[in-house]
């Protein structure tokens, strides 16, 4: 039986591949069909529906949106991509980090204008948290807090490619402008012991994070935007919900509820959410 | 004052360099040779592009250094030796070449900057604060960009961002000039686009001369929205008369008259 769901999810290979596939699984379990983007031919992994490519073609995003069982109406995207960039210039512009940038922000306009095209109206993206490592450790940095980038690919790329998608959510010059819900998420780490969070105060489980894109899916699909006073654009910090993590995840529960796995295993009976 | 400046090929370009050529040493760098003359020069069929361009009644010969800005050997090499950068580089419809450019190129110039320690860094835009704000007046260079899914726009505003965090953390001293509008100040009257954010080319060249030689700004990446003294009330230019000391000289005060008055009717 064919799925009528499409979640299409970019970025699905290296530094994201683990993500991927916890997403995926997660969804193929839910019903949807899933279709995956990578921008370099891997072993790893177990993909149904897998297109490699640069997104910042063209031609790849036409094929890459092309078909969708259940039409445009009826699919997401989850653009983890933007988490890669720096990994994939590294292999495809050796020395020259920069590119990154016109990856990030390139695939993520073009990828975009696809969806607008295809009637793809729902996104969730992926950043990072990194964007707010310039400010003092002991400042509590929410979502209210403005990003201050260093001028380096690993912080600029990810960030830019959330400006990007911003003004695909409210350009009064969009007939249909897109709904989407950016996770700043932190440094995932893949593996180890997931019954408690990360020792690096600044790190998350990548199950987490995916946890956090699966609530995120559900909640944008209640269609209420009431905290976000109406807007298209929802932003939200995404960490491993320790107290002692560098970036509070607050929001983040109420909002979608998100709240780590370590958490909901933890045998201390506290019930408290994620911080 | 030793100043490199990157598309030089353009036509504000010419503007800034009649300006800065009086009293400074210039060295040009453009993708084009400059026997290769700018697209917006060849004009249409009848060649009329060319009377708007800007004129340059000081010209004189300078150095001139054939670079391509997204390649970063090439742009931190021609930044060698500079005491400030006037970057001018821009590719408006190309959907490649806008991210190169406008957002990649701008991160290698920064980069030059830093690697030669050159703090003072005039970056140019278009105004990303016009669609948006379509129905508001009292326009700042303050207000939060809004370029909407426009190429040109987007591009060049991501490139404004890269730009500010090159500033911000190396501390340099970044004055960014936002233009929308250019037309000679003599024209006798309203171009086809012209629009409450206008500024002659004279004036244009007079603001890159203020840019470079303004003392140190506020902020790290200083924004100035850089227009005629209009009637409209929509854009101004305080923040630049006020930091900059720069003052349009060019008002177009014809251009705005009922036909009526104009014809002495």
């Amino acid at each position: 039986m064919s799925s009528t769901r499409t979640a299409l999810v970019t970025g699905a290979w290296g530094p994201a591949q683990e993500l991927a596939e916890i997403v995926a699984r997660h969804l193929g379990a839910e019903g949807w069909h899933v279709r995956s983007a990578a921008p370099h031919r891997s072993d790893a992994g177990h993909w149904a529906d897998h297109h490699v490519g640069d997104l910042r073609s063209p031609e790849f995003i036409e094929a890459l949106l092309a078909d969708l069982p259940g039409g445009g109406a009826h699919a997401i995207v989850i653009h983890l991509a933007p988490l890669v960039a720096v990994a994939d210039a590294a292999i495809a512009h050796p020395g020259n980090p920069a590119e990154a940038l016109d990856i990030a922000t390139r695939g993520t306009y073009r990828l975009l204008m696809g969806c607008l095209s295809a009637g793809v109206g729902r996104v969730v993206q992926t950043s990072s948290l990194s964007s707010f490592d310039a400010y003092e450790d002991g400042l509590e940095v929410t979502e209210q807090w403005r990003p201050r980038p260093g001028p380096n690919a690993d912080d600029l790329a990810p960030y830019l490619s959330e400006l990007t998608a911003r003004e695909f959510t409210r350009d009064p010059l969009v007939n249909t402008p897109l709904e989407v819900t950016c996770l700043r998420l932190a440094a995932l780490r893949g593996g180890g012991d997931a019954s408690r969070p990360p020792t690096d105060t600044r790190a998350m489980w990548t199950v987490d994070a995916a946890r956090a894109i699966g609530l995120a899916i559900e909640a944008q699909a209640t269609g209420n935007r009431g905290s976000d006073r109406g807007h298209r654009w929802r932003i939200l910090h995404v960490a491993s919900g320790a107290p002692e993590a560098r970036y509070t995840s607050a929001i983040a529960h109420q909002v979608i509820g998100y709240s780590p796995a370590w958490l909901d295993n933890a045998s201390t009976g506290t019930g408290e959410g994620a911080r | 004052m030793k100043i490199v400046m990157y598309g030089a090929g353009g036509p504000v370009a010419e503007a800034a360099i009649a300006a800065l050529e009086v009293q400074h040493t210039l060295r040009l760098c453009d993708i084009r040779p400059p026997s290769e003359p700018h697209p917006s020069l060849k004009g249409d069929a009848t060649g009329n592009a060319s009377r708007w361009w800007p004129s340059r009644p000081a010209r004189r010969d300078h150095e001139f250094r054939q670079v391509d800005v997204t390649n970063p050997d090439q742009v931190r090499d021609a930044a060698e030796g500079m005491d400030a950068i006037v970057n001018l580089t821009v590719v408006r419809p190309d959907p490649v070449m806008a991210f190169r450019v406008n957002l990649v190129g701008a991160y290698h110039v920064m980069n030059a900057a830093v690697a030669h320690g050159i703090r003072r860094v005039v970056h140019t835009g278009p105004e990303v604060i016009i669609d948006h704000y379509w129905h508001d007046f009292d326009i700042t260079a303050e207000a939060p960009p809004r370029p909407g899914t426009n190429l040109y726009l987007i591009t060049k505003y991501l490139g404004q961002d890269v730009v500010r965090s090159f500033a911000e953390v190396h501390g340099l001293d970044v004055v960014a000039l936002y233009f929308h509008v250019f037309q000679p100040g003599d024209a006798p009257e309203r171009m086809k686009g012209a629009s409450p954010f206008l500024v002659s080319w004279a004036d244009t060249g007079r603001a890159f001369q203020a840019a470079v030689e303004a003392p140190p700004m506020p902020n790290a990446y200083e924004p100035f929205i850089i227009t005629g003294d209009l009637p409209h009330g929509r854009f101004g230019s305080e923040k630049a008369k006020r930091l900059l000391g720069w003052h349009p000289q060019d008002r177009f005060e014809g251009h705005w008259r009922r036909p009526a008055v104009r014809q002495g009717i």
